[in-house]
């Protein structure tokens, strides 16, 4: 065959730089910006499959190279020229073409057995894992600590170190479950319960949101996980199991009466008051957590009071309805729900 | 062969005019039909497609609000498969298989007939649901129980639902007619083993909607009567399973991208060997490919599943299968090379976008196999990775073989040649518009966005992707308006085609440009291959394969 071997490296090398340019560009996006990315793992269990995923790359990457340098190279060497004669009339090669057939069938093998090589390890679940239970809402996350015996929402604490079994179910539609950084996708289902295992490997606050297209709030369904130190933990876990706090100031007293006595309690639970709704997010705690509306907005009383007055202009499609309350009501509001470390 | 096609049934309105059109049953009327009706729903799908890219050049943006994004990518991806790719590739099919074949006309071309008419209904249909505000936006694959009564009240899922049920009829229709026709219409001597290429990937197509749509029919069956009397087949608390509409909506929803994609590997089997001057690289290789693609198809769609929770040991089965589904892929890609290695490759329109699905359907294949490693698929299923990898495969593989089989049979269907300036604009405008919207999204994915949201919080370094890839798509709609000026211009002004204008070799280009209604005075009788290049070269016919 002709010159093939002379003008392969000199197409080769300015191919080569269009993947080492993306993984720059890649490596800087990651660098300098909060991105979730999968890449970027904080647990042995997205570890993995970041390796696995690393090992794909480096696999396909050559094979990727060598196929379009092929295609790239033929064009060019056989386009048409004036005067050619009419190519040979050859109709094929058994013989190639069952080793074009077998080859992938090789590198195909060996992905095949990285796969369950992962799959194995990223499945495992020991018996002396932490359990947490996420019940999927329209369009916010249900947190349940069975071993504690309290419920929270939207922000799932953690130990470092520990690992966790996450319980998954759903309570109305299909909603997904994914922290990048520490696990891959398991979906909530009604009348299912899946799981994901991971075991936070730092201390640090992860980006989570539903991955599966759930309603008209399907982006704005987000949480987060803390992977806490030991002690941290335990006195988050010491502080989730009291009941509510009683609230010390004037404001915050009077509208725990407005509270009360409102249809706040037809939906919300309050441990160590009237309030045992179990529509909407358990607010014993709720002025502990770092967001609102499912990691929507940061939680402060301004926040809280938007949020309040008219839920539907925050995040439309929740299940909230405008209560149309006066404005220094809702102010006492939120005051009582900050109160609520 | 003893049954003979005669010459179609007689037109009863005329040959020209309206009513002729509306009531004719000549194949390459109805193709035309077909491939223009299908091509006005491809503009409206880059229209919803460009309102989401640009709700999404940057975060918490205001172009759509959110129930308009989730009806604009529900229709997007049901109008892209059901309303263009599968009524276009049909509509080349109908135009092109009968005269491949020496065929007079489809099998049933009263049934064609309705098809079409049927085809053409069921997407008023669906989008007459704009007009009373209700248009569906439970998302192509409308995941019970989000779309059952309880959770979509709405007349919304109901239109689509209907609408989809009506489209798999048109669809069996059309199947039926296929298959007979390829079965039955060959012309004297045409074996199976000497058949075009296209015409093979047709005939498997057909199949596999024939196997594939019934379970899709029973899955909207089951959702209509949970939805309009009660059932509660998909209803966790009564006892019912959300699960069983994913398998059975994706033991359909998998065979469907081959739908896709296989007429649009035959296109490039035709043209890659033309352009070429050689013969097609391993005929039986390539055409056998097929056939494992369609088979493996069904036994691959709960790859679709993997974050469901489905046991490990069923994870891995499914695993296996989409890996071994490469194989025949790469197969047809080493014989594409293979083909035009050593050739006389001439460089016009239709090569260019042959090249160009080779050139992107060899990353989205790869892609494809990423998502099939299942820990890997946990982390990019329902993110923009999978949104990038089957762009690759169904934009860059059908849509560039669609614009190639629209160029290279455009003298055949008009008389007159597009122009080829125009061409290689429309090529390099498309090619560089669909990576520069399409390539960003993998990474987008791996970065942790998922799909189908229709806003996104700033700072999480999704902004500029996301801005990169609506700068794209200026690119790939000037490409659309330049494709269909050049149509425009070329229908009046385009120099005139003659019987064989690419010098082919099959036998749609024996008859006359565009061809008569009963399209060959006389049936060639066919001894190899290529029978055009036999006609040409009396003196050294291909060798005829056995029969």
């Amino acid at each position: 065959m002709p010159s093939g071997k002379t003008v392969w490296p000199r197409l080769a090398r300015p191919i080569m730089l269009v993947p080492a340019l993306a993984l720059l560009a890649l490596a800087a996006l990651a660098g300098c910006q909060g991105s979730p990315l999968a890449l970027n793992p904080q647990s042995p269990q997205a570890g993995s499959i970041s390796t696995l995923a690393w090992t794909l790359f480096f696999i396909a990457l050559p094979v990727f190279l060598l196929v379009e340098a092929l295609l790239l190279f033929t064009v060019l060497r056989f386009r048409n020229r004036r005067g050619a004669e009419e190519p040979p009339q050859i109709e094929g090669n058994r013989r190639v073409e069952i080793l074009w057939t077998a080859a992938p069938g090789v590198v195909l093998l060996i992905v095949l057995w990285v796969t369950f090589q992962t799959m194995a390890f990223v499945l495992e679940s020991p018996p002396e894992s932490m359990q947490v239970q996420v019940i999927g809402h329209r369009y916010w996350w249900e947190v349940k600590y069975p071993s504690g015996n309290f419920t929270t929402a939207n922000e799932i604490h953690v130990p470092v170190g520990q690992t966790v079994r996450v319980d998954l179910t759903s309570i109305d539609v299909i909603h997904s479950f994914w922290v990048p950084e520490l696990s891959g996708k398991v979906d909530m289902i009604p009348g299912h319960q899946n799981h994901a295992v991971f075991r936070a490997l730092n201390v640090g606050t992860y980006r989570g949101q539903c991955a599966e297209y759930c309603g008209v709030d399907h982006a704005y369904m987000g949480f987060l996980v803390f992977a806490d130190s030991p002690t941290t933990f335990a006195a988050w876990v010491q502080n989730e199991q009291q009941p509510a706090a009683q609230p010390t100031t004037a404001a915050a007293r009077q509208g725990q009466e407005l509270f009360a006595s409102s249809a706040c309690i037809g939906c919300h639970t309050v441990v160590g008051t009237p309030a045992r709704g179990v529509i909407g997010p358990d607010l014993t705690h709720v002025g502990s957590r770092t967001t609102i509306g499912a990691n929507l907005l940061p939680n402060t009383p301004a926040n809280v009071a938007r949020w309040i007055a008219d839920p539907q202009q925050v995040k439309p499609g929740n299940a909230m309805p405008n209560l149309h309350l006066r404005s220094d009501v809702v102010d006492k509001l939120a005051a009582y729900l900050e109160s609520l470390k | 062969m003893s049954s003979r096609s005669e010459a179609a049934p007689a037109e009863p309105w005329g040959s020209e005019g309206l009513l002729s059109w509306l009531t004719t049953t000549d194949h390459k009327r109805i193709g035309i039909l077909y491939i223009v009706t299908s091509f006005a729903f491809f503009l409206v799908g880059v229209t919803e497609a460009s309102l989401m890219r640009w709700q999404l050049a940057q975060p918490q943006n205001a172009v759509l609000g959110p129930e308009q994004y989730n009806q604009m990518f529900t229709m997007h991806g049901t109008t892209m498969i059901f309303l263009f790719l599968m009524p276009m590739l049909t509509g080349l099919g109908n135009y092109v298989v009968p005269l491949m074949l020496g065929a007079r006309d489809m099998a049933f071309p009263r049934l064609n007939g309705f098809g079409y008419w049927l085809f053409l209904l069921s997407g008023l249909f669906l989008y007459s649901s704009f007009l009373f505000s209700a248009a569906p936006d439970g998302g192509w694959f409308a995941y019970v129980p989000m779309t059952d009564r309880a959770y979509s009240p709405g007349r919304n899922i109901d239109f689509w639902v209907l609408g989809v049920q009506l489209l798999g009829v048109s669809s069996i229709a059309a199947s039926v007619n296929f298959v007979v026709t390829i079965l039955r219409l060959r012309a004297p001597g045409m074996t199976m083993n000497r058949m075009p290429m296209f015409a093979w990937t047709v005939l498997v197509t057909a199949f596999l909607i024939l196997f594939a749509f019934p379970s899709l029919t029973a899955a909207a069956s089951l959702l209509m009567l949970d939805r309009f009397l009660g059932t509660l087949f998909y209803s966790a608390p009564a006892g019912g399973d959300p699960l069983l509409w994913q398998h059975l909506f994706w033991a359909f929803g998998h065979p469907e991208v081959y739908i896709l994609i296989l007429p649009a590997m035959g296109i490039i089997s035709e043209i890659v060997p033309v352009f070429s001057g050689k013969p097609l690289f391993g005929y039986i290789f390539v055409a056998w490919s097929s056939v494992a693609i369609a088979f493996l198809g069904f036994i691959v769609w709960a790859h679709h599943m993997f974050a469901t929770g489905l046991p490990a040991a069923v994870q891995a089965f499914f695993a296996l299968t989409s890996m071994i589904i490469a194989v025949p892929t790469a197969v047809k890609i080493f014989n594409w090379i293979a083909t035009m290695w050593g050739g006389r490759i001439r460089l016009q329109p239709p090569m260019m976008f042959a090249i160009g699905f080779i050139a992107l359907f060899i990353f989205g294949g790869m892609t494809g196999i990423s998502v099939a490693v299942v820990p890997f698929d946990w982390q990019v299923t329902d993110t923009y990775y999978v949104v990038g990898h089957f762009h690759y495969v169904l934009f860059g593989g059908a849509v560039f073989g669609m614009f190639g089989g629209l160029h290279y049979w455009f003298p055949k269907m008009t008389g007159r040649l597009l122009s080829e300036r125009l061409g290689h604009v429309q090529f390099w405008l498309l090619f560089i518009g669909f990576n520069l919207t399409f390539m960003p999204l993998h990474l987008l994915g791996l970065m942790g966005m998922p799909r189908r949201i229709f806003t996104y919080l700033p700072n999480l370094g999704w902004d500029i992707p996301n801005l990169v890839s609506a700068l794209g798509v200026p690119f790939i709609v000037l490409s659309v308006l330049v494709f269909l000026y050049n149509v425009s211009v070329s229908l009046r002004r385009g120099a005139l085609a003659g019987n064989d204008p690419w010098n082919a070799v099959t036998l749609e280009w024996l008859a006359s440009s565009p061809p008569a209604p009963y399209n060959f005075a006389e049936i060639p009788t066919v001894r190899g291959r290529r029978p055009l290049y036999d006609l040409k070269h009396p003196d050294r016919p291909d060798a005829a394969p056995r029969a």
